[in-house]
């Protein structure tokens, strides 16, 4: 599974544009086009490759992304908490609704639900993940 | 000059000449080219062929997003498996314009929901048996919106249709007064049981109170608590019915194409004639601060011209803290009601009820915020949910100027010129559509 995961992340690299502001990465993901994407967390104790269910993702419209957790060593996480936060830093207002994770659908793949956004626009989605007492964030910027 | 030197001169020209020569051939060429590759593109893409406006491929793709012609099908009705039946919507359509749905016998849904007013009712607060908090929203389109009221304490348009059919400023009346209205009125009552089944006989009506309902008045409730808990269970059961039959017919005023559509249809067919006639050049000029620098899109987008999502529109002084908290205040009788989404009485048509379990709770943005109306129902003043603005001009000058409140600093000024306020108030008069309906569902029923 690690192998597929490791090959959608080759295969979708280049559908993205990276910025590299000071030292951090940030990729930003164009809806239009938007397939996977794959983050790492502020502390690189994890990777994060996001799938949205719809696509491209249409403005007003909730759906689900899927999103996939890999440790340091690329080894699945499992069992982790997941907080969700996000929103427009411009219009400085949150994500229109709680999306939240439902199932754990295969180990280390996770179904998010409720996920929306209401305007075109840059939007920023937080996935605040706890795992064997390991809390780091990643971050995932979306340009509507 | 020695002749050398003359030779040497006018070669040098001879040759700047030919470079300039072949430098304008050159140029012709690429400009030849740069016409056919042209008509190529245009021939593939005729929304680039139409010239008037200058539209960039990404102004023409936002522009396209706002049209009717984008508008999905409808979505389905959660909790209403009677939502698109024929039968459902023309009983709802009978109880939408009769009075007798009301404890004085002389308000009906149509009372504010005016067909020739675009299903609102051109007042800046509703009236019915009195006056109600806010203004009277369009039912245009209204079907599409996940969200109903202003502030969205109703999740279905079934169970929107319910409230104001208890409440003392509006109709006046009690479940249990419509149950009796239905199970005596053979025109109600017979079209009422080929849909939901049989409804109490007239002698077994004889145990219910004539009037009673979980709120209003004390007499109310308390005949409402003498019933059984099994007369109540059916009573709501009726009443959630009649919502379903109300939404029936709601779910059929769409909105037709505006001029705006037409302007835009004319650039995807690329018919000059009629892009250049169809908006006029202020209303084109309008319609590019709306997509663009007075970002109406940010609320007003999709083919409904709305998010139906909640912002606070600044209507209060900047220096205060806002009376009425739309959305926040609405999220605890929402997640209690009785008839949303996840409710016992909606189970038996169950369907998808994302929008509810992913309701968004608590955040600041949710304070005085209020769904955005869309512009498609517009029909003229009052505007705003306070219905504190009589023109649209009023309004355009609210958002111009718009100050930062103690609660947001979302709403930025937009800094227009009185031109270009003046370009955008008559665009947004192209975008107002008709109802796209047949006349019939437009009167009350013969």
């Amino acid at each position: 599974m690690i192998d597929i995961i490791r090959s959608a992340l080759i295969v979708n690299a280049g559908r993205k544009a990276i910025a590299c502001i000071f030292l951090a990465c940030v990729t930003t993901i164009h809806a239009g086009e938007f397939i996977t994407a794959e983050q790492e967390s502020d502390k690189q104790a994890y990777r994060a490759l996001v799938q949205s269910r719809i696509n491209p993702i249409q403005i007003n419209q909730i759906h689900q992304w899927e999103l996939t957790l890999l440790d340091a060593d690329g080894v699945p996480v499992e069992n982790a908490e997941i907080a969700i936060t996000g929103g427009m830093p411009a219009h400085n207002h949150g994500l229109p609704t709680a999306p939240r994770v439902t199932e754990e659908l295969k180990p280390g793949v996770y179904l998010v639900e409720g996920m929306k956004f209401q305007m075109g626009g840059n939007w920023v989605v937080n996935f605040k993940i706890t795992a064997n007492d390991l809390t780091d964030t990643v971050t995932f910027n979306l340009s509507m | 000059m020695s002749e050398s030197l003359f030779q040497s001169v006018f070669f040098r020209n001879v040759r700047a000449q030919q470079s300039l020569i072949a430098g304008i051939v050159l140029v012709v060429l690429c400009l030849c080219l740069s016409t056919m590759l042209r008509a190529d593109t245009a021939a593939d893409n005729t929304l680039a062929s139409v010239q008037l406006e200058h539209w960039s491929d990404g102004e023409l793709k936002l522009l396209q997003s706002l049209s009717i012609d984008n508008l999905p099908s409808l979505p389905a009705s959660a909790g209403n498996r009677f939502a698109d039946d024929d039968r459902a919507a023309v009983l709802g359509h009978r109880i939408f314009f009769d009075t007798a749905f009301s404890s004085t016998g002389t308000i009906a849904c149509a009372t504010c929901h005016q067909p020739e007013h675009n299903f609102s009712d051109g007042l800046a607060k509703g009236k019915a048996i009195g006056e109600t908090d806010r203004r009277t929203m369009s039912l245009l389109g209204v079907a599409y919106s996940p969200w109903f009221f202003w502030d969205g304490r109703s999740d279905s348009l079934w169970a929107q249709a319910l409230e104001p059919l208890e409440k003392s400023t509006e109709h006046g009346g009690t479940r249990v007064q419509y149950l009796h209205l239905l199970a005596s009125d053979e025109r109600l009552r017979k079209p009422y049981e080929t849909l939901f089944g049989k409804l109490p006989t007239l002698e077994e009506l004889q145990r219910f109170p004539a009037t009673a309902g979980p709120l209003g008045n004390e007499a109310r409730v308390t005949a409402w608590h003498s019933m059984t808990p099994q007369d109540r269970a059916l009573a709501n059961h009726v009443f959630a019915n009649i919502g379903r039959l109300l939404e029936a017919y709601q779910r059929r005023l769409l909105p037709g194409p505006s001029k705006l559509d037409h302007y835009i249809r004319a650039l995807e067919s690329g018919d000059t004639e009629i892009a250049a006639t169809a908006l006029t050049t202020d209303q084109r000029a309008g319609l590019r601060l709306f997509i663009g620098k007075a970002r109406c899109m940010h609320c007003h987008n999709g083919p409904l011209l709305t998010n139906n999502d909640f912002h606070n529109t600044g209507l209060f002084p900047p220096d205060t803290l806002p009376v009425d908290r739309g959305r926040i205040e609405a999220i605890k009788p929402l997640l209690a009601s009785e008839f949303n989404c996840l409710s016992v009485i909606a189970v038996s048509d169950r369907g998808d009820c994302e929008e509810l379990e992913f309701v968004k709770t608590h955040g600041l943005e949710l304070v005085a915020a209020f769904r955005t109306p869309s512009l498609r129902g517009m029909h003229q003043g009052p505007f705003m949910h306070t219905g504190g603005f009589s023109t649209m001009a009023q309004v355009l000058q609210h958002y111009n100027k718009a100050q930062a409140t103690l609660i947001s600093d979302d709403l930025v000024p937009l800094n227009l010129s009185e031109t270009e306020l003046k370009q955008l108030e008559v665009f947004l008069e192209s975008v107002i559509s008709a109802p796209a309906v047949s006349a019939q569902w437009l009167q009350p029923p013969k």
